[in-house]
């Protein structure tokens, strides 16, 4: 979360967020990012298939 | 990139606003067609709405500790005090 936060709301570019986070490259933090968003995404969809089988 | 992150890639374009108008409509047309991508582009508004509510109880509990440590400060505590007397 502390990845997409720096990105979306602290307004690091990908350069300071390989710095911040230890990544390689501009390209590992992008990729990392985006496995972040995929992750919590994942998450949403399974609470939302949750909601819909218990109502 | 695997295909899963590219259109977590598109996703985000289009729902930050990213996007150019003929690529806006052509991805909205896709969206029509498409119910996992339907799901998916609902799915991630979602999370950016989660994402948003976890930076802002991060700002509030930052603005606590700042404000708990304004209320140490002798010198404001006292004009504070002065304020409201």
């Amino acid at each position: 979360m502390q990845l997409l936060i720096a990105f979306y709301y602290d307004g690091l570019s990908m350069q300071d967020m390989a710095r911040r986070f230890g990544f390689s490259g501009t390209r590992s933090a992008t990729v990392q990012k985006h496995k972040c968003l995929e992750k919590v995404r994942a998450e949403v969809k399974k609470m939302e298939s949750y909601e819909t089988s218990i109502s | 990139m695997r295909p899963a992150l590219v259109e977590i890639e598109t996703i985000d374009k289009y729902i930050l606003h990213q996007m150019g108008a003929e690529d806006k409509l052509v991805f909205e047309a896709k969206i029509l067609l498409n119910e996992e991508l339907s799901r998916a582009v609902v799915a991630q508004r979602k999370t950016h709405k989660l994402l948003r509510l976890f930076w802002r109880k991060q700002q509030r509990d930052k603005l606590e500790i700042i404000y708990q440590q304004l209320l140490q400060e002798k010198t404001f505590l006292n004009g504070l005090k002065a304020i409201f007397s």
